[in-house]
């Protein structure tokens, strides 16, 4: 048994828990042609820095902003897929749509913003149309102000077919019998949804939950550095990107790795708290006690 | 070709390389080199200059920068290589490619002549852009160097200072001064080709050339035609031609605004990225009144609709001029401009906007780019050794007009090239893959200096092209201004300048799109000052002072 494990075990080690060694970078002036060893330690200073770079306290802001919108409005948009999908009686039609629905997952960032410009662009389908009609064309790509919906439109388009599967699964275990008897109860669909059919998906959906927070401050990197230019550093500017730009871009590994660890330290917080609030309510989480 | 760089490349290139002298750019880490390269770069001798005079062009080339020109093929070819130049070992290059790539070695024919002339078995890693940056690291990481490895200036490689004196060949006593008549291709590059080579005072390799002339707005003719033609005499006819030739679905610019910004502060006089004043001292272009104006220009511009609505990266736009709803684009140099809307559409010759006089500004000038980008440099090895990849470097820098450039351009005659009516030798079906990918990767490593010539556009119309561009070159030269800080060290440079050029490039995209003010760009640069600007300025200044 623990010989089969070690595989899973040794990718664990080597792509997850090696690498937070590196951590360590964040208390150095990090250059890495000098490597880890010769580089000059620098204490708190890359935190002290990070702190009070007004960028940063932009990035999170923004960071949040999509967080929040991608927690009310992408979270529980599978599930009410997954619900229309089951709905539907003939199994042919549920497995085309099932196919088309999910194949956005597969198509790169670069394409699915390249799709978007050309539809809602200054010089897409729809400017094209409203402007040959004597109207003004639409802004959408390129206004700091929409650019929150926008992005929450294009994770929704792009993912909700991928999210959906797994609701999917766990509604595919529910009892049929439960129907019956609730029908035989004389419940209409309404209170068959709402009594068979959600506390069926209730641990599920409770699980995503905690490991969606958890994640929470992952609101997307390449979907944010395509879009840069468009709206501005401002608006658009997440951790990830933060990272990217400091750490890589500009050289400051030290204030990168920083931004990182930061990031993980609330990630893990998230978890804990909200599997505590799962056990609160009954329920497994992730973890059980 | 020279010219099929990629026009991402040539933009990232030419802020790059005009911002600071290409060698400085890539000397990496900072403080742990801090002050050595500074004085060492300024000391070297570089390689004599001897320039190929079999081949007499019908334009002649300036020392200012101007390219040769030929406007038919030359009858005789000369021969520039004595004997073969390697000894038959393994050689392995890295180097990057602009087209698609070359069928590989096991099936390509040419590569087996080209590893029969050269008189090496050659494996050569192609890069792709963008990804070479990438590559360029993990394979120096991997322990394994190739024999030859190309340097470009701008792609952000980090720490080559250290890579270069731990792991390659110093081959400064091969070509400094009248040395490098051992290898009389590589004698036929100028000063400034060899600057680009010099890292902490020592010569690492063979410079690969490329046009002398910096960015330009090309414009497509149809479009232009309208308001008669693409050219003005101040930024008013420009902006009121602009707006004349936007309506439809048709748009005046390009929405790359910072590119539009550096080519039109062209015309309000600008220095060229860094310039040194009467009193020493040295000064950055963004900084500068004159850029400030331009920036509010093109804000203007902006305002009044004559930019394509698309984002400020777009990779396509050049595709979208030559099907005419764009009306112009920022190239790297004139000829790229050319050459790349013949690509596109053969009977379509992008006309070059000349810097005009914006009112009441002095002279408009031109921006002088570097004439290379980066260099090839030698894995340490034995003097016999180093010297025999000099050799095989010397034979990839054949000029135009040698049997060995033909050979190594077009490959075979009847297999890979026919001759046209013309006498030009144009590349079959065969030549097309097997011999245009593998020679964009060899022409990337070096080459010799840039000429005008015919077969360099596509189409039937080559001689009037190069005619064209040798005239636009002309015009181009009589106002271009250099960039001081070529060919000098600032280790500020590349610590800070990653930093500001993105920072600062989100500003510009920011101001031109309405979402900061305008008076928001002064109190910008003066922030940077104590950020590391004023020390860039202060390390250039020390290293003018001490080589002028």
């Amino acid at each position: 048994m623990l010989a089969l494990m070690a595989p899973g075990l040794l990718f664990f080690a080597v792509f997850f828990y090696v690498p937070m060694l590196g951590n360590i970078v964040a208390f150095q002036d990090y250059q890495p042609f000098i490597g880890f060893k010769s580089s000059p330690w620098v204490g708190l200073a890359n935190f002290q820095e990070l702190f009070s770079d007004p960028a940063f306290w932009e990035s999170v802001r923004n960071t949040l902003a999509f967080a929040a919108l991608q927690l009310i409005f992408f979270f529980p948009a599978p599930l009410a897929l997954a619900l229309l999908i089951n709905s539907l009686v003939s199994s042919r039609v549920k497995k085309f749509v099932q196919s088309v629905v999910y194949l956005p997952h597969f198509i790169s960032w670069v394409l699915v913003v390249a799709l978007f410009q050309q539809v809602l662009g200054g010089a897409g389908l729809i400017s094209n149309f409203l402007r040959d009609h004597g109207l003004s064309a639409l802004d959408v790509m390129t206004d700091p102000g929409t650019f929150p919906m926008l992005i929450t439109a294009q994770v929704i388009w792009k993912d909700i077919g991928w999210g959906m599967i797994i609701y999917l699964a766990a509604l595919a275990n529910v009892d049929q019998s439960l129907y019956e008897s609730a029908a035989v109860d004389g419940a209409g669909p309404w209170r068959r949804m709402w009594h068979v059919t959600l506390p069926a998906v209730r641990g599920v959906t409770i699980m995503l939950l905690v490991l969606r927070l958890g994640d929470v401050l992952s609101v997307g990197f390449e979907q944010f550095l395509l879009q840069r230019d468009a709206v501005g550093a401002r608006a658009s500017e997440v951790l990830d990107t933060y990272v990217y730009y400091h750490g890589v871009v500009y050289g400051d590994w030290g204030i990168g790795a920083v931004a990182g660890l930061v990031k993980g330290v609330v990630g893990a917080l998230m978890i804990w708290g909200a599997n505590r609030l799962a056990h609160a309510f009954g329920e497994q989480g992730v973890y059980s006690k | 070709m020279i010219t099929g760089v990629s026009r991402r490349t040539f933009l990232g290139l030419s802020t790059a390389v005009a911002a600071g002298a290409a060698s400085t750019f890539l000397t990496g880490c900072g403080s742990s080199t801090a002050g050595k390269g500074e004085a060492a770069s300024a000391k070297v001798k570089l390689p004599s200059y001897i320039p190929f005079t079999k081949v007499k062009p019908d334009l002649a080339p300036s020392s200012k920068g101007l390219s040769a020109g030929f406007l038919s093929y030359p009858k005789e070819l000369v021969q520039s290589i004595a004997k073969t130049p390697g000894d038959g070992s393994k050689v392995t290059l890295l180097t990057e490619i602009w087209t698609q790539p070359p069928l590989p070695k096991g099936t390509n024919d040419y590569w087996q002549k080209v590893n029969k002339e050269l008189g090496i078995d050659l494996t050569a890693i192609l890069g792709t852009d963008p990804g070479y940056e990438e590559k360029f690291p993990a394979i120096v990481a991997g322990g394994d160097l190739p024999d030859l490895m190309w340097i470009p200036p701008n792609q952000g490689l980090q720490h080559i200072a250290q890579l270069l004196e731990g792991k390659c060949a110093d081959i400064t006593e091969y070509v400094s001064g009248d040395a490098v008549r051992d290898y009389p291709n590589l004698a036929a590059m100028t000063p400034a080709h060899w600057k680009t080579a010099v890292v902490n005072g020592k010569i690492w390799g063979a410079p690969s050339p490329y046009p002398a002339l910096g960015q330009v707005y090309g414009g497509n003719p149809r479009i232009w035609d309208k308001a008669d033609g693409f050219s003005a005499s101040s930024t008013d006819e420009f902006f009121a031609k602009c707006k004349e030739v936007t309506g439809g679905k048709v748009w005046a610019l390009e929405p790359i605004y910072s590119n539009a910004v550096s080519v039109l502060s062209q015309c309000y006089g600008s220095p060229n990225k860094w310039a040194r004043e009467k009193d020493g001292s040295v000064t950055f272009w963004m900084e500068s009144d004159e850029y400030a104006e331009a920036l509010n220009f093109v804000r203007k511009l902006k305002k009044a609709g004559v930019f394509y609505p698309g984002d400020p990266k777009m990779a396509d736009a050049y595709l979208k001029m030559a099907q005419g709803s764009i009306g112009a684009v920022v190239y790297a140099n004139p000829a790229g401009a050319r050459k790349d809307t013949r690509t596109n559409d053969p009977s379509l010759a992008a006309e070059i906007l000349i810097p005009f006089d914006a009112d009441g500004h002095k002279a408009n000038a031109h921006y002088h780019a570097f004439g290379t980008i980066g260099y090839t440099a030698i894995k340490k090895g034995s003097e016999k050794r180093v010297r025999m990849l000099l050799d095989v470097l010397n034979y990839l820098a054949a000029p135009f007009g040698s049997k060995e450039r033909e050979f190594l351009e077009f490959g075979e005659e009847g297999s890979d090239f026919t001759y046209d009516k013309q006498g030009f030798p144009q590349r079959t079906k065969k030549g097309k893959q097997q011999v245009e990918g593998l020679f964009s990767g060899l022409t990337t490593a070096t080459t010799s200096p840039f000429v005008l010539a015919p077969s360099l556009f596509p189409g039937t119309h080559g001689a009037d092209d190069v005619r064209d561009i040798y005239g636009v070159e002309q015009k181009l030269i009589e106002t271009a201004i250099p960039n001081a800080a070529v060919g000098h060290y600032s280790d500020a440079y590349t610590q800070y300048y990653g930093r500001m050029s993105t920072e600062a490039n989100d500003l510009i995209n920011d101001i031109v799109a309405g979402r900061k003010r305008m008076s928001e760009w002064k109190p910008f640069w003066s922030e940077w000052g104590s950020k590391g600007l004023d020390q860039m300025k202060k390390q250039y200044q020390k290293s003018l002072e001490q080589n002028p």
